[in-house]
């Protein structure tokens, strides 16, 4: 698991942002559609999938609406590290409230297509195995994963996402690799 | 490794997802609105009524009723006061015109009657007389001896 792609869509400009905070339907409507893949991803692979994740992921996108006109454009923090952070709040007080996983994060994971050719069959084999091994994760371990591995963010955002030193998550971050290679071994060698 | 990480699909979002989510945050815009311009009102009303309420309780403040009222003095009339002489080596002042009766600002000193002159130097003693609505020629100075005696309490009624 080595450097993390950064997510190859660009974020939305200035005058998107200036145009939403406006309050203009199709500018809210793009900025929904722009970024609404992300936040699923982030709080299914974190709490595990079900419809609790369109319920949060409608909350973060209200939140962010809310707080856009405070927003600096200008400012280092992007569009995309601004709302995951709205995510992880909202899926740490989510955890907090339930105390257990919502759902089991490997559950529903059927992706495989009637007529599926053997590729494709590891693939999901191997999609549920992740999943597996990220909810033997704790959830400190796997939210510094997901962040790096699934949405690009470097140890100084995951920081700041987190809101927690640097060295903190790369010390997760670090951590969760190495129990997810023990975990992952068979399937890596089958793969 | 990045294909491998991409078999953990995630949830995808449904079709009509951002519709529904700008719908609401649309709601919620025009709600927040109205309850701001609600507020707006709320606190314009209590406003007023916290300048009512202080305006009335500084006019009607235990400070303000137990200042001295404005000006409006009942002026009391005074008697003038003659003074006598007892042993005689004056004349009897002429009488004084009363003092005038209504409301006047004037001060106290003015009020006061106006110290008697010492005619003799080393003279007996004064009586201050109010002044009646006798003649002043009638009045007389007592005699010396009338001065010694001890005055008889008024309102007594002689032992049958």
């Amino acid at each position: 698991m080595g450097t993390a792609a950064r997510p190859a869509s660009s974020e939305l400009d200035a005058a998107a942002i200036e145009a939403c905070r406006a309050g203009d339907p199709a500018a809210l409507r793009a900025f929904v559609v722009r970024y609404q893949r992300m936040v699923f991803a982030y709080l299914s692979r974190t709490l595990g999938r079900g419809p609790h994740v369109e319920d949060l992921a409608q909350e973060v996108f209200l939140r962010a609406l809310r707080a856009l006109p405070r927003f600096d454009t200008r400012g280092a923090a992007r569009v995309s590290t601004w709302l995951l952070t709205i995510a992880t709040r909202l899926v740490i007080s989510e955890r907090r409230r339930r105390r257990v996983p919502v759902q089991p994060l490997d559950a529903d994971l059927a992706v495989g297509t009637p007529g599926t050719p053997e590729t494709e069959r590891r693939r999901v084999e191997l999609g549920h195995a992740i999943s597996r091994a990220a909810g033997e994760l704790s959830d400190d371990h796997r939210d510094v994963f997901v962040l790096a591995e699934f949405h690009g963010l470097d140890l100084k955002e995951i920081g700041h996402v987190l809101s927690i030193p640097e060295a903190t998550a790369k010390t997760r971050l670090f951590r969760a690799r190495e129990r997810l290679r023990v975990l992952l071994r068979d399937t890596w060698e089958d793969t | 490794m990045t294909h491998r990480r991409d078999a953990w699909e995630p949830q995808e979002p449904a079709l009509d997802f951002a519709d529904r989510t700008v719908a609401a945050a649309l709601r919620e815009r025009g709600a927040r609105r109205r309850a701001s311009s609600r507020r707006w009102i709320v606190m314009g009303a209590m406003a007023a009524t916290l300048v009512a309420g202080a305006a009335w309780g500084f006019s009607s403040s235990p400070a303000r009723r137990s200042a001295p009222p404005p000006s409006v003095d009942v002026a009391v009339p005074v008697a003038p006061v003659h003074s006598v002489d007892l042993l005689g080596t004056r004349e009897p002042p002429a009488p004084t015109a009363p003092a005038p009766v209504g409301p006047s600002s004037a001060t106290p000193s003015h009020r006061r009657a106006p110290e008697p002159e010492r005619s003799v130097p080393g003279a007996a003693r004064k009586v201050m007389v109010p002044q009646c609505e006798c003649a002043p020629e009638a009045i007389s100075p007592p005699s010396p001896s009338e001065l010694h005696e001890t005055p008889t309490p008024p309102f007594t009624r002689e032992q049958p």
